[in-house]
C-alpha cells in the first residue's frame, strides 16, 4: 500500500513538474511583440540577458545565404520563432519557414511547384503606394488550429475576389506549409484608381493578427490614405477562418455607411475578454465634418466577443487632427500599480492608461488633455510609429522627448525608458539614449524612419536602425553607479546647462554592442529566443531591393556565413 | 522511511521548479533609479545639434530659421527658454515680435518706454500653453517662468538690408 502511494506521489510530482515547466516557460517568440499583450519581452534567462556575453554577439547565418540569389524585395514583417523554426513573409509575396539553427529554407508559401504550374501567385497587391502594401508586411502569429500547430498571417491575395490583391488571413501547418484555412476577403480592394472614393482601397498592411480565445483579430486600414477608408477590426473563427459574425467594430459612423477614417494600422493587443487597438486619423479634408461616432486617433478597449467599445482614450480633438495616426501597437502591462495600457502616438506623446481607461500620465508631461486648437502643440504626420517593450514596470519606447514642443523630430533617434508606476513627472523618465548607427533623422532634411521596434530581455534592450545596425543597450542597473553617465532630459539643452535651465539629468544607459548588418530594420523587431536573435532587414540602398533574415548569437565565432558589410 | 523519501522527493522537485521558473520569471524593472547627485558632472558625450545656448542668467535661446535680409526686412524664428525660479529675466527681441507659449506658464511684462519704471509704463500678461502675444519693435520684454521651464517660440521681424 505504502509503495503504491509512493509511486502515485512520484508520478503526480513528475506530471506536476512537466506541467509546470510547460506552463511557465515561453516557447520561442510566437507573435509580433512576442505575445498577445505585445510586451516584446523575453523573460527567459539566456546569454542575451547577460551583458558580458552580449558583447560577443556574432552573426551565425543569414537568409538567403551567402552566395545564393537575393530575394527581389525586402522584409518589412518581423520573424516569429517557434519549435525550432522561423516564420516570415517578404515583400515579394512569399511566406518562408526556415530552420532556426541554420537558416535553411524548409518550405515557402505559395510553393515554387504550385507557382510553376500556374495554380498559385505570390501574395502581392496591384496597389502599391508604400511599404505596407508591398507583399507580406504583416508579421505572423502561432496558434493551435484544430489540434495542429499553425502559423497565421495577413496578406493580399491576387487569386481572390477582384484579383487585385484583396487582403485575407492564412493559416498554414507549421511543419509542411500546407493550408489549414484561408479566410474570406477581409480588406477589400475593388480598384486601383488613385483617390477614387467609389472604390474600396482597404489594406491589412502591418497589422499582425491577434489570437485570443477562439478568434483571430486583425486591423483594417488603407493604402497610404489613397483615399482613407473606414477603419475596422475583423474577427475570424480560429478553427475555420470564417468571419465571426458576432463581432463588429468600425472606427467611424456605422459599419458600411461610407464614413471614413480611424484605420487600424497596428496589431491589436488582447488579454482575457478584451482587445485593445489604436486608430488613425479621421479628419481628411479641412472642410469635413466630424464623423459620429469618431473613434479615430484613439486607444480603445473593445469587448472581444462583440467588438463593443468599453472605453476610448482620444487625446487629440478632431479640429487639430492633422494625420497623427496612432500606429504603434498598444501594450498591456501588469505592474505593481495594476494593469496599464500604454502606447506612443505618432505625434510623439506616450500615454499610459489605467485598466478603466483613465489617464495615468502622458510624456512629454501634459496636465490637460485633449489637445485642442491653439494650445501650442501640433499633431501632424510625424514618425513616432514604433511599439514599445516591457521590463517589469519599465516601458521602453520612441518618444518625442521634452524637446518635442520646440522640434517635432527631437526624439527620432532616441529611445526613452519610463517608470510606468511613478506619479512624479520628473521621475517618469528612467533613462534615454541616442541609438548609434542611424541616419540624421533629427535634421529637418533627414530621413524620417530611424528606429525599429525595440525588444527586451531582462533589462537588455535590442533595437535595429535604418542604417542596418543592431544595437544592444543595458539598463543602467547593470552598470556600477560610479560609472553612470548623465544627460539632460531635454535633448535640446546641453548637459552642462541642464539643471541651471530647470531641467533634470537622467542616466544614459550603456551601449553593449553595435553590429552592422545589411539593410534597414526600421520596420522590424529583433526576436529573442533561447539566446539567439532573429531579425529581418530591407535594403534599398543604392538602387538595390533585397532583404535578409539574420540570426545572431553571443560568443560563437564561426565562418562568416552572414557576408556582413565592412564596418562603416 | 517512506515519509522521509517523500519529503526528499518533494524538496527535490521544489528546488527544480524554483530553478526552472527563476529562469523564466523576472523581478527586474520594478524600481526607479536614484536621481543624479547634486553637482553631477559625469556627463554623457551627447551634444544637441542645435542647442539652447545661454543668453543671460536663466534664459537660453536657439535660432530655428533666419530669412535672407536683402528684402528690406528680415525674419527670424527663435526659441527662447526661461528657467523657473528666477526673478524676471530679460528676453532679447531685435525687432517686432510675435510670441507663442509652447510649454510652461508664467508672466510676461512689456516695458513700453525704455527707462520708465512706473507701473503705467508696464503691461503684464499671463502666460500659458498656446497663449500668443505681440511685442512692438523697440519695446522690452521681461519674463518669469512658474514651476517648470517656459518655452516661447518667437517670430521676429526686423529691418534688414536694402530691398
Amino acid at each position: 500500500m505504502n509503495a503504491l502511494r509512493l509511486r502515485h506521489t512520484l508520478a503526480g510530482l513528475a506530471v506536476a513538474t512537466v506541467f509546470f515547466f510547460c506552463g511557465c516557460s515561453s516557447a520561442g517568440w510566437p507573435a509580433f511583440r512576442h505575445d498577445g499583450r505585445r510586451t516584446a519581452a523575453q523573460l527567459k534567462k539566456s546569454p542575451l540577458s547577460n551583458p558580458k556575453k552580449v558583447k560577443n554577439l556574432e552573426c551565425m547565418w543569414r537568409f538567403p545565404e551567402k552566395g545564393a540569389p537575393d530575394l527581389p524585395e525586402g522584409f518589412r514583417a518581423s520573424p516569429v520563432v517557434y519549435k525550432g523554426r522561423v516564420f516570415i513573409g517578404n515583400g515579394n509575396g512569399y511566406f518562408y519557414a526556415l530552420k532556426a539553427r541554420t537558416g535553411r529554407r524548409l518550405w515557402q508559401y505559395p510553393s515554387e511547384a504550385c507557382r510553376r504550374q500556374g495554380k498559385c501567385r505570390p501574395l502581392t497587391s496591384k496597389l502599391n503606394c508604400n511599404v505596407s502594401s508591398l507583399g507580406i508586411a504583416s508579421s505572423a502569429t502561432i496558434a493551435k488550429v484544430r489540434g495542429i500547430d499553425a502559423v497565421i498571417f495577413a496578406a493580399p491575395d491576387p487569386c481572390l475576389g477582384t484579383g487585385l490583391g484583396e487582403g485575407r488571413l492564412f493559416a498554414l501547418d507549421i511543419r509542411t506549409g500546407k493550408e489549414i484555412w484561408k479566410s474570406p476577403v477581409i480588406a477589400r480592394l475593388t480598384g486601383c484608381t488613385e483617390n477614387c472614393p467609389l472604390e474600396f482601397h482597404e489594406n491589412l498592411g502591418h497589422s499582425s493578427p491577434l489570437v485570443l480565445g477562439d478568434k483571430v483579430y486583425v486591423g483594417v486600414s488603407d493604402h497610404c490614405d489613397n483615399p482613407v477608408q473606414q477603419g475596422r477590426v475583423v474577427a475570424v473563427d480560429l478553427a475555420t477562418g470564417c468571419i465571426a459574425s458576432g463581432f463588429s467594430y468600425c472606427s467611424t459612423g456605422a459599419c458600411g455607411d461610407g464614413t471614413r477614417g480611424g484605420g487600424v494600422w497596428s496589431p491589436p493587443a488582447g488579454l482575457n475578454e478584451s482587445i485593445y487597438i489604436t486608430t488613425g486619423n479621421t479628419r481628411i479634408r479641412c472642410e469635413d465634418a466630424e464623423p459620429k461616432p469618431n473613434r479615430g486617433l484613439s486607444l480603445l478597449r473593445l469587448d472581444a466577443a462583440s467588438g463593443t467599445v468599453a472605453w476610448q482614450f482620444q487625446p487629440i480633438l478632431f479640429e487639430v487632427d492633422n494625420d497623427s495616426d496612432w500606429s504603434a501597437a498598444p501594450t498591456v502591462m501588469s505592474t505593481r500599480c495594476g494593469q496599464v495600457i500604454i502606447s506612443t502616438q505618432k505625434d510623439g506623446w506616450t500615454h499610459a492608461l489605467n485598466a478603466d481607461g483613465t489617464r495615468r500620465w502622458s510624456f512629454p508631461p501634459r496636465r490637460v488633455l485633449p489637445f485642442k486648437c491653439c494650445d501650442g502643440t501640433s499633431h501632424g504626420d510625424s514618425r513616432y510609429m514604433r511599439s514599445g517593450a516591457v521590463w517589469g514596470d519599465v516601458y521602453v519606447t520612441m518618444n518625442g522627448s521634452l524637446g518635442r514642443l520646440a522640434s517635432e523630430r527631437a526624439g527620432y533617434q532616441s529611445l526613452h525608458a519610463f517608470n510606468v508606476c511613478e506619479s512624479d513627472p520628473k521621475k517618469l523618465l528612467r533613462w534615454m539614449v541616442d541609438v548609434p548607427g542611424t541616419s540624421l533623422c533629427r535634421h529637418e532634411d533627414g530621413p524620417e524612419q530611424c528606429l525599429g521596434n525595440p525588444t527586451i530581455t531582462r533589462g537588455i534592450v535590442y533595437v535595429g536602425t535604418d542604417k542596418g545596425h543592431l544595437v544592444a543597450i543595458a539598463d543602467p542597473t547593470f552598470t556600477p553607479k560610479g560609472r553612470w553617465r548623465w544627460r539632460c532630459a531635454n535633448p535640446l539643452v546641453p548637459n552642462e546647462n541642464c539643471t541651471r535651465m530647470g531641467s533634470y539629468l537622467v542616466p544614459e544607459p550603456e551601449i553593449l554592442k553595435d553590429v552592422e548588418l545589411t539593410g534597414s530594420m526600421a520596420y522590424t523587431e529583433p526576436a529573442l529566443v533561447n539566446g539567439k536573435i532573429y531579425v529581418s532587414t530591407a535594403d534599398e540602398s543604392n538602387g538595390k531591393n533585397r532583404g535578409y533574415v539574420y540570426m545572431l548569437q553571443p560568443g560563437k565565432r564561426k565562418r562568416n556565413r552572414c557576408d556582413l558589410p565592412p564596418p562603416s | 522511511m517512506l515519509r522521509r523519501w517523500r519529503r526528499v522527493v518533494a524538496v527535490g522537485v521544489a528546488l527544480i521548479l524554483d530553478t526552472g521558473c527563476r529562469s523564466v520569471s523576472d523581478e527586474g524593472g520594478r524600481h526607479s533609479l536614484p536621481p543624479a547627485p547634486p553637482g553631477t558632472t559625469d556627463f554623457s558625450d551627447y551634444q544637441p545639434d542645435n542647442p539652447y545656448e545661454p543668453s543671460g542668467d536663466g534664459v537660453a535661446e536657439r535660432s530655428v530659421f533666419t530669412s535672407p535680409s536683402d528684402q528690406g526686412y528680415a525674419v527670424e524664428v527663435r526659441d527662447v527658454m526661461v528657467a523657473p525660479g528666477k526673478p524676471q529675466v530679460w528676453v532679447r527681441l531685435d525687432g517686432a515680435a510675435v510670441l507663442e507659449v509652447r510649454q510652461g506658464s508664467g508672466e510676461a511684462t512689456m516695458i513700453k518706454e525704455p527707462g520708465c519704471e512706473e507701473p503705467e509704463c508696464e503691461e503684464k500678461v499671463e502666460l500659458y500653453p498656446g497663449f500668443s502675444f505681440t511685442v512692438d519693435a523697440g519695446k522690452k520684454l521681461r519674463v518669469t517662468a512658474s514651476d517648470e521651464p517656459l518655452e516661447l517660440r518667437t517670430w521676429i521681424v526686423s529691418a534688414g538690408g536694402e530691398p
